[in-house]
């Protein structure tokens, strides 16, 4: 397959240029700017889009430098995406402000967004000033951005990680299925059916990783998605490094151990896990960069689009997002 | 007043104070989202000298993860029927009975409510109230075990989840409202790092139907013995609500204040910030205010409201409350100022300390949290515990309880219960929207009446097009109501009838049932008619003389029979009818006979075999005759030839035809309970009749009826209605005596020879008729009247012949039928038998109808005598209709006359 696809780019196309640092798409002020990526895409239509959606400070950027390290042994000191360092976390800050792309060796594009429903962002940027939903309530805009986002994203995603620290995030699921309410069929979609959702919590306590629990969450998960469109399977988590987490009726439920920053590739004690019953950190990032790699396979593609098409339909649908006519219909609804 | 709150203030010190925790878990995993609450005073109740022991889960170090969270899993956390009230101290405090009472509503509301946990917490004198609430509690708490505990409440499957989410966010909101009203301090724990702005959209729906309640409650209140500005106020004190964060991302284990660039610890500076962020979002939104008399709530202006855990530490407040009470039960009592200054070697406070900060102002000074230029007096109460249960539960009725407050349902309604539907407000508004333009998708192009098939083919146009167009959790309802209501006029109103006639063409009428038709549960309302389309054709009567217009027939019986006898009214019912064998019951309600699937398959060759040995037996016995004929005529030679050939393949059913008339006192048993489906052919089991006959057999008159030099004196023949001549010869080695005195009086010069005419007429659906003397064309010819019968005796003739007119329009080829057999028999010693073997269809597997069972019927002489035949030819519900492709093969199958005898 690797073989066949590098044939492919080389007789199509000379090389593109390696992206080295990700490209800002969407700017603080929600404007898009991506267009400067264009240097390096290809037109070529093996690819696939991984958004990355979160609260504060759930790790969001994190995930998305795993996914586009080519070595996870030194994660978080070589992945592309900045992480939010110490100081921004002491002052209840975010590092992300827009919505960050990079893309990896493989054409995998990933995305990296802001914090969804967060009261700093909120305050501290002054994100959408051109929005019309500016006036209004601040819990209320906060929403209508996350909405505009997620409806951005399973536009032009093929898969979407959804990352919370505190379990199975209840406000981002319903925000997901609001966002699947208010979707409208964009011509141009890459991918005409909803995309994967993968969820990923992260920082499990050692409760999560009891197999009732476990069981319980996979059966939330179904039980939340089951009149929704989404694919909520296709990622056989943990089947290697946690075998004991096995369901029936399984979900695209991750789950990922503390990666602290300071002590990097390493349980931190405290966190109660077991010596000698949780697998190193290593298998778990190595399981799910694989997962989400091996869910491109059953992407459907649409015919022929090319990265390049794929950035600029990415800009309409942006665009298309914020104008959302169900959107702002829906805003009338909310108290 | 001042003197009261002084006096109330004194009082407090004196007494036992214990707080109160609600905790409102909407939360995920074990970390419920809690509101912990209120303050009251429960100095009358004896604690009773007991020690008190709340089971706190304990972390271990066991090396079993699962034992880790069996143990973490145990009652003391997740409530069931026995641990609900699973503080021992709280069976004390039941024996107040208003206690009891208000425990045991909150019980019977576990519908509604997971639980409502009272524990009582000594040390740091509160009462904690757990309340954990519906459907999302049960789903997302750690409590697997609560999910299959609970299999009777609302389930997700049925429904979508935004539905769900409305529910239980006007659950949790009511429950707040009653919580806000009876607390003093509501704790928010938070399992995520970040604070859930969707909390203010609750805060702002409560508190405008806190208002909008205000005067009922204190109309309530007022007639209790309790202070007025409580009464008014309808609460404790504005209530301070703190917020409890549970994830926390900044490890400050390795933080020396020595080394460090700020002095603050850098989790209390993060706290800090998460207090400025989260002030500044409830003021833009109007939550709280400088007059905090005048909010749902307030924040403390001097005092921390934001407590955020330690990093690695993940417990529930509940668990941290009680650790720390038996922690600080070995240090110094009731001094609440030497539990905030304990352990100085943590830079983080606890839990416990953090709360208790709150309740020592509360049980001191009583909470007055308005903005600094509004510093007055604000009203804060510290009733006795009875008051506060009995106010309790008063507010508990008002704002929780079902019945009572359906009273004051607008208000919940349109306060409450709407705003926090927003998904289903826009689904609802966006569908109905689009709903009309639904029905008009449905309506559009609609014929007057039309068939369940338009009709679901419209329906499903409908139905896509809301799909597309239309959102959210109100669709299924409005696909439903789109469904009823074309349904519903469709059934009422435009519903053709689906009865197909014989020739193919569908009834035209609105839906209705015809005196034939079973009556159904679907068609008992519908209104009797007949079934109609409007299209005729033209028929003639049985004897042939009158025409009329055949409306196209729906069923057999009208077609070879009702059509037929309606005619016959006017014109030759005082003809002599021969009565053919017809079903003739002995109950009241006779079944018709069916045919069993397993008879459909391999059986019935047993059964018919079963048939046949009975009719062999009667063959036997009409042996000799057959013999006699042989010897009797030509004709009859080659019939019988011709016969045997027959039998050859058709084995006995066909020579059970050529038995001798005088045979039949060896008649079978007809079947007088069950009767045949359709008509009667060869391979009808049993003993069937059918129950009318298709046939008519008529004697239109005399021998001399028949003019052979004019033909039939009737209307509607295109060429001429000459019968063709039938000689029979005067058979050899007959009885010449016999023969001289019987055939003396017949008028022919020839002695041996009797002059029989013989027609096969053909009638088209335009009411053309023809006879054909020849099987395989029609003479055109007049001179060519004097046509010998010879051929059509002796071979099978067509059963349809294409009509020589051409229909107006299309020029297409008519299709005429055999409609009648003609015989003129004249009087002398010739008997002639009429057998009518007709096969609608090609040789293999179509049956040939008979007349009757019993074999040939005589005719009598000096007679002119016309069968009818069916319009239709039907058997269990198969019609054999005449299409283009099987035309040439049906056919009548030759020896419908014999000359039985001549004497």
């Amino acid at each position: 397959g690797d073989q066949a696809r590098k044939l492919e780019i080389s007789a199509n196309m000379k090389m593109p240029r390696n992206i080295k640092t990700p490209f800002q798409i969407i700017d603080e002020g929600g404007q898009w700017i991506g267009d400067v990526c264009a240097d390096y895409t290809i037109d070529q239509s093996n690819y696939c889009v991984v958004g990355v959606i979160g609260g504060q400070g759930v790790g969001k950027s994190t995930i998305a430098s795993l996914l586009a390290s080519k070595d996870n042994s030194e994660i978080l000191k070589d992945g592309p995406f900045v992480i939010s360092p110490r100081e921004i976390r002491e002052a209840a800050l975010y590092q992300t402000a827009g919505i960050d792309l990079f893309i990896t060796p493989e054409r995998m594009i990933i995305l990296d967004t802001y914090p969804l429903l967060s009261i700093a962002h909120f305050t501290e940027s002054s994100p959408f000033r051109d929005s019309k939903y500016e006036r209004g309530l601040m819990e209320n805009q906060s929403e209508l951005h996350a909405l505009q986002l997620i409806l951005f994203l399973i536009n032009i995603c093929h898969s979407i990680i959804v990352v919370s620290d505190c379990g199975i995030d209840l406000n981002l699921c319903r925000l997901l299925l609001t966002a699947e309410m208010l979707r409208s069929d964009l011509a141009e979609n890459v991918n005409p059916e909803l995309p994967y959702l993968v969820f990923l919590n992260n920082r499990i306590s050692v409760q999560e990783l009891n197999r009732h629990v476990f069981r319980s969450n996979v059966e939330l998960l179904n039980e939340m998605f089951s009149t929704s469109q989404y694919k909520i399977t296709g990622v056989d988590a943990h089947r290697v490094e946690l075998p004991h987490l096995r369901v029936k009726r399984p979900a695209n439920l991750f789950l990922l151990p503390e990666i602290d920053a300071d002590k990097p590739a390493a349980f931190s004690a405290d966190r109660g896990f077991v010596d000698g019953k949780i697998p190193p950190i290593k298998c778990f990032v190595r399981s799910l960069t694989r997962q989400i790699l091996g869910l491109r396979r059953s992407y459907p593609q649409k015919s022929g689009q090319s990265e390049k098409a794929w950035l600029q339909s990415a800009s309409r649908a942006w665009n298309a997002s914020k104008k959302s006519s169900l959107l702002s219909e829906f805003t009338q609804f909310v108290p | 007043e001042l003197e009261k709150i002084k006096r109330a203030r004194k009082l407090s010190k004196s007494k036992q104070n214990i707080a109160m925790n609600l905790h409102l878990p909407l939360g995920v995993q074990n970390r419920p989202y809690s509101m912990t609450i209120a303050y009251s005073e429960l100095n009358n109740v004896l604690i009773d000298g007991k020690e008190v022991t709340l089971e706190t889960s304990n972390r271990g170090n066991s090396n079993d993860i699962d034992s880790i969270y069996d143990e973490n899993l145990k009652p003391s956390n997740i409530p069931n029927d026995e641990t609900t009230l699973f503080c021992p101290l709280l069976k004390e405090l039941m024996k107040s009975e208003k206690i009891s009472e208000l425990v045991s509503k909150c019980k019977e509301d576990i519908t509604r409510y997971e639980s409502l946990l009272i524990s009582l917490n000594k040390d740091i004198r509160t009462l904690e109230l757990e309340l954990r609430t519906t459907n999302i509690t049960k789903m997302t708490s750690q409590a697997s075990k609560l999910l299959h505990l609970s299999n009777t409440r609302l389930s997700f499957v049925s429904k979508p989840f935004v539905k769900i989410w409305e529910k239980a966010e006007y659950e949790f909101s009511k429950a707040a409202l009653w919580l806000f009203s009876i607390s003093h301090i509501l704790l928010l724990t938070q399992a995520a790092s970040t604070f859930d702005m969707s909390y203010v959209r609750t805060f702002r729906i409560v508190d405008s139907l806190r208002r909008k309640l205000g005067s009922i409650v204190s109309d309530e209140l007022s007639s209790k013995d309790i202070s007025k500005e409580w009464a008014s106020s309808g609460r404790l004190c504005s209530p301070r609500v703190l917020f409890t964060f549970e994830t926390c991302n900044i490890d400050q284990s390795n933080w020396d204040i020595n080394k460090a660039r700020h002095k603050v610890p850098p989790l209390t500076r993060l706290q800090h910030k998460m207090e400025d962020y989260i002030y500044g979002l409830l003021r833009k939104s109007r939550v709280i205010t400088d007059i905090s008399s005048n909010s749902l709530f307030a924040v403390p202006i001097n005092q921390e409201f934001v407590y955020i855990h330690e990093y690695g530490v993940k417990e529930s407040p509940l668990t941290n409350l009680s650790n720390r009470r038996q922690s600080s039960r070995k240090k110094s009592q009731n001094s609440f100022a030497s539990e905030i200054s304990s352990d100085e070697n943590c830079i983080h406070k606890s839990l416990a300390d953090f709360v208790t900060e709150h309740v020592h102002v509360a049980s001191t000074t009583g909470f007055n949290d308005n903005a600094r230029k509004y510093q007055g007096n604000s009203y804060f109460e510290l009733p006795e515990c009875s008051k506060w249960l009995e106010i309790s539960q008063l507010l508990y009725n008002i704002f929780i309880n079902e019945e009572v407050a359906n009273m004051h349902k607008n208000y919940f309604e349109i306060e409450m219960r709407k705003p926090l539907s927003m998904f289903s407000s826009f689904s609802k508004n966006n569908c109905e929207s689009a709903y009309p333009s639904a029905v008009n998708i449905y309506k559009e192009k609609l014929p007057k009446y039309y068939t369940k098939q338009t009709h679901e083919s419209k329906l499903n146009t409908a139905i896509e097009y809301m799909k597309k167009t239309c959102r959210g959790p109100e669709l299924n309802t409005f696909l439903q109501r789109l469904t009823d209501e074309c349904t519903g006029m469709w059934q009422k109103e435009r519903r053709l009838c689906e009865a197909v006639s014989i020739s193919g063409r569908a009834c035209n009428k609105k839906a209705h049932r015809s005196p034939a038709d079973k009556i159904t549960e679907e068609n008992k309302q519908w209104p009797v008619s007949d079934h109609s389309n409007d299209v005729h054709t033209r028929a003639f009567c049985n004897c042939g003389n009158t025409c009329a217009d055949k409306p196209d027939p729906f069923d057999i019986k009208f077609a070879n029979k009702l059509f037929y006898d309606n005619l016959e009214k006017n014109c030759c019912q005082s003809m002599v009818h021969l009565n053919l064998p017809v079903f003739q019951p002995s109950v009241t309600e006779p079944k018709v006979f069916k045919l069993s699937k397993a008879d459909e398959g391999g059986e019935p060759q047993q059964n018919l075999s079963e048939v046949d040995a009975s009719t062999t037996y009667n063959l036997d016995l009409s042996q000799p005759s057959l013999s006699r004929m042989d010897e009797h005529s030509d004709l009859a030679e080659n019939q019988n030839a011709e016969s045997e050939n027959q039998n050859a393949e058709g084995e006995n059913q066909e020579t059970e035809f050529f038995k001798e008339p005088s045979t039949k006192e060896v008649e079978r048993q007809h079947s007088t309970t069950e009767y045949l489906n359709g008509m009667l052919h060869t391979k009808s089991p049993g003993s069937l009749l059918p129950l009318f006959p298709s046939f008519s057999l008529l004697k239109v008159g005399n021998y001399s009826w028949y003019d052979p030099n004019v033909g039939l004196r009737q209307t509607g023949f295109i060429q001429n209605s000459f019968l063709c001549f039938w000689d029979v010869r005067n058979p050899r080695g007959a009885d010449q005596a016999n023969r001289s005195t019987v055939w003396k009086n017949y008028g022919s010069s020839n002695t041996h020879e009797v002059k029989l005419f013989l027609g096969n007429e053909y009638e088209c659906a335009l009411g053309h008729r023809f006879f054909a003397h020849h099987p395989e064309k029609i003479f055109k010819s007049q001179t060519l009247r004097k046509d010998n019968a010879r051929k059509i005796l002796n071979s099978d003739v067509p059963l349809y012949f294409p009509c020589p007119c051409k229909t107006e329009d299309s020029g297409n080829v008519a299709v005429a039928q055999l409609m009648r057999v003609w015989v003129a028999i004249p009087k002398a010693p010739v008997h002639v038998s009429l057998n009518p073997r007709i096969r609608p269809g090609p040789e293999d597997g179509t049956p040939t109808f008979v007349l009757s069972r019993d074999g040939p019927i005589d005719l009598t002489h000096d007679a002119v005598w016309v069968l009818r035949l069916p319009h239709l030819y039907s058997s269990d519900d198969v019609n054999y209709l005449c299409s283009s492709s099987t035309m040439n093969s049906c056919r009548v199958l030759k020896g419908m006359f014999n000359i039985s005898r001549i004497a």
